[in-house]
């Protein structure tokens, strides 16, 4: 044990009660570390938003909509690249009865001066990728909390970028895993967390997605999500199967990721939707990628038990998370949703998970009613956003950490070294530096 | 550094927000230490203490945990 375990070292400690004399209280010394897994609360966020096209937009208008049932969520800043898309948010936020929030629309750094600038609680991104790191660092050097849309971070060396910047700003950054929060993953976390499904051993979480047309389209993701399949091969898009599923195994509460392998295929798909989609000679047909249509990874927990994560988004198909949890009594597993326990389940047969629902859906779902469907991916974006300005409201841990955000996000990095080395298996740091071994347990939340 | 009313605070505090308790210092120790500690405060060379003193003087009002060990093991 060092004198630092606690975060503030004695000779500070000491220097502190020089400078006030003899302080009547009791003292508790709280680390940086706790400091930043449960901030001060802040009664009325006031947020600043950057990056308002697809999902940024959607985030705006359940912020307005959390606000509407419950205030306390001003937008104050809204920043884009794109005029006219800032405007739009401004006017959600003036048709909501909000004052109108400042814009910064010079350029693809104007978040800086946002973030220097205003008087915010909260700097929220929905950028393309390459910005996530840049706006939460920023954001928590101007002494502001973050969030981020998915991943928050795309190499390790950015993992640790918003670890060491959150612990040395003693600020929460946020990454915003919205299928942590689907109908179905928090049936499975309350599952989990009754013991129904026993000692949880294995999990297994995917993004399956044709994202083709996505890709290839000449606006929105189309304008960038495309390049990173030029140059890397790897899992570009771990964290929707396996952040939920992390939850399920207490991944930074107890267990940690510890190392993966990874492989992937061959890649066909982009190049054959362009040859069948653009004419003789579109610059489209000339691309070469990198990515293999389907990428497999497996991780082994320190605990000893194993995730399998797929990315596979190159390819016609349905649409799926895989989302399976597999417990010493019993198994759940998405697409379709179905239970199997021990006991209560026919034998060697699936139960539909609807006959579940009624007796085990998370108490969040049952309890917080959503302003509609048509506000992202049914009601999971705005009980994301809900939670996430109720924890900021009450100074309580945020449900994904920066811990948690680096964890899941370096599956990326990781899967591209091993892909790239005959499968060799990579090691997962530990960006909690042991913290995981007590970090306390998600708790299952009822309101 | 934060202030409660009682240790039982302190740990329904951090029970709350999922983090480890640190130290705590009452306020008689807190006294105590301070009137030691910063009694030579305004001497015109305050000595400078070794650290078996300063050992000496947290362990004299009751501050035994290893925070306060003035030459700290690593870990």
């Amino acid at each position: 044990m060092t004198e630092k375990r606690f975060g503030l070292t004695r000779r500070q400690v000491l220097a502190a009660g020089a400078g006030a004399a003899a302080v009547p209280a009791f003292v508790g010394a709280q680390s940086p570390r706790a400091s930043l897994l449960a901030a001060p609360p802040i009664p009325n966020v006031r947020i600043g938003f950057v990056g308002v096209g697809g999902m940024g937009t959607v985030h705006v208008r359940n912020l307005l909509a959390v606000h509407e049932a419950s205030p306390g969520v001003e937008i104050r800043a809204v920043c884009d690249i794109v005029p006219e898309h800032a405007e739009r948010a401004r006017d959600f936020v003036r048709e909501a009865g909000g004052a109108e929030p400042t814009l910064y629309t010079r350029g693809e750094r104007d978040y800086e001066r946002m973030c220097a600038e205003e008087e915010l609680d909260l700097v929220f991104t929905a950028t393309p990728w390459r910005f996530h790191v840049p706006v939460c660092v920023a954001a928590m050097e101007n002494g502001k909390h973050a969030a981020t849309e998915v991943p928050a971070a795309t190499t390790i060396d950015e993992c640790w970028q918003l670890v060491e910047t959150a612990e040395r700003t003693g600020r929460h950054c946020v990454m915003m895993e919205n299928c942590n929060y689907g109908r179905w993953e928090m049936m499975v976390f309350h599952l989990v967390r009754l013991g129904v499904l026993g000692e949880v051993l294995h999990a297994e979480g995917g993004y399956l997605h044709d994202l083709r047309d996505v890709k290839f389209a000449n606006r929105g993701e189309g304008l960038w999500r495309r390049a990173h399949s030029h140059t890397r091969n790897a899992n570009l898009y771990p964290t929707h199967g396996l952040g939920p599923v992390a939850n399920c195994m207490d991944i930074g509460r107890g267990d940690r990721f510890d190392y993966l392998v990874s492989m992937s295929g061959p890649s066909r798909g982009l190049q054959d939707y362009a040859r069948e989609h653009f004419p003789e000679g579109a610059p489209q047909r000339a691309e070469e990628f990198t990515l293999g249509d389907v990428n497999l990874s497996l991780i082994k927990t320190a605990r000893g038990r194993t995730i399998t994560v797929v990315h596979d988004t190159n390819l016609p198909r349905p649409y799926s998370r895989i989302n399976l949890v597999q417990g010493t009594r019993g198994i759940f597993q998405g697409y379709p949703n179905r239970v199997y326990v021990e006991g209560r389940s026919e034998s060697h047969r699936w139960d539909d998970a609807e006959t579940w629902y009624e007796e085990y859906a998370h108490p969040l779902w049952r309890n917080v009613a959503s302003p509609g469907e048509e506000l992202g991916h049914g009601r999971m974006d705005y009980l994301e956003d809900y939670r996430l300005i109720r924890c900021l409201q009450e100074g309580l841990p945020t449900e994904m950490n920066v811990y948690d955000a680096a964890a899941l996000s370096a599956v990326t990095d990781l899967s591209e070294r091993s892909v790239a080395d005959r499968s060799r298996p990579m090691d997962f740091p530990d960006f909690t530096r042991g913290g995981w071994e007590t970090f306390e347990k998600l708790p299952v939340v009822t309101d | 550094m934060l202030f409660f009313r009682s240790e039982d605070e302190i740990r329904a505090w951090c029970r709350g927000r999922g983090v480890e308790p640190g130290p705590a210092v009452s306020v008689e120790q807190l006294w105590r230490l301070s009137v030691v500690w910063y009694g030579t405060r305004l001497h015109p060379e305050p000595p400078r203490r070794t650290p078996d003193e300063a050992r000496a003087i947290f362990v004299g009002v009751g501050l035994t945990d290893p925070f306060w060990d003035p030459v700290p093991r690593q870990e």
